[in-house]
């Protein structure tokens, strides 16, 4: 193999992981945008796989979590109820009328009605989640984030066994766990560069040029966050 | 009916999860053909210009590889 394709191969890997990374950000978001969409090819009536009321039972079938949890916003909704709509005028037109078109459309009714009214049951439980919270003993809060801070700890213990195995020096470690952070946006890598950033600037070491990249990390991250919840 | 842009940026999200590049390179390229909604979606072109360079990528390994190949069934061939 000559250097060439080895820098290649690195790169295809690279930018891989990067995607599968954005996909895997996305999660929930994209079976909600999944599912809108093959919505919308019942509606053009592209798949012929099917009967058409069976496709929509189908559909209604595998998505109706969607009206009991909180998966999808208020635009979704109102898209969804768009396409319902559609489906529901092409069903009056239709010339066949059968038991099962008279299902479908009055199934289409329940979810239109549901989901005009969701937003704001929606935003009645946050505010009573809200509540609830503020209703907690602060022992509790405490335990949970001790808890979690406990997991993360050792989570990030068993990254630090992983990236100092065989080097020859911590700032070797130092550098992986940098690289993880800013390329696969890992935020655990990045509180371990800054632990370990924090523990050489204690024993004297020219810690600059990693502080650097910590705060290009720490930034990226908050950006991608920033994005993931809004993107969903 | 979703729009047709928004729609191919859907469907190149979902490529892009089943790791089918070209397909999300075809549907990029469709929402982008679209009528300004992703004129000024950053994201949309991070995504849409890394699966390029990944199929050039590809392509280029693709490339070496067959070019090895020749070579090595030439030299097979004239011993």
């Amino acid at each position: 193999m000559t250097e060439r394709t080895r820098t290649l191969k690195s790169l295809e890997v690279v930018l891989e992981s990067f995607l599968h990374r954005v996909v895997e950000l996305k999660g929930e978001r994209l079976t909600v945008l999944e599912g809108i969409s093959r919505l919308d090819d019942i509606a053009r009536q592209e798949s012929t796989e099917k009967d058409f009321s069976t496709e929509v039972g189908d559909w209604f079938a595998e998505h109706n979590e969607w009206l009991t949890e909180k998966t999808i916003r208020p635009a979704d909704a109102s898209r969804i109820s768009k396409i319902l709509g559609e489906i529901k005028d092409g069903l009056k037109t239709s010339p066949e009328k059968s038991q099962e078109t008279e299902k479908v459309s009055s199934e289409i009714e329940r979810w239109q009605d549901t989901l005009k009214s969701e937003p704001g049951k929606l935003d009645s439980r946050l505010q009573k989640l809200v509540l609830r919270r503020g209703g907690e003993t602060l022992a509790e809060v405490e335990k949970d984030s001790i808890l979690k801070f406990t997991e993360h700890f050792e989570s990030m213990f068993e990254r630090w066994k992983d990236v100092s195995g065989g080097k020859a020096h911590i700032l070797s470690a130092l550098d992986d766990c940098l690289k993880s952070a800013y390329l696969q946006l890992n935020e655990e890598a990045l509180i371990l560069s800054g632990f370990i950033i924090y523990y050489l600037r204690l024993k004297n070491y020219l810690v600059e040029p990693y502080v650097k990249r910590l705060k290009a990390a720490e930034s990226l991250i908050k950006k991608a966050k920033a994005e993931s919840s809004y993107a969903g | 009916m979703l729009v047709d842009s928004e729609k191919a940026y859907c469907q190149a999200l979902v490529a892009l999860k089943k790791r089918d590049y070209q397909t999300a390179v075809a549907k990029f390229a469709k929402a982008s053909a679209g009528v300004g909604t992703f004129s000024a979606n950053e994201e949309f072109d991070l995504l849409y210009q890394t699966t390029q360079l990944l199929l050039a990528v590809k392509q280029e390994l693709r490339l070496e590889t067959e070019g090895f190949e020749v070579v090595d069934k030439e030299l097979m061939r004239d011993g």
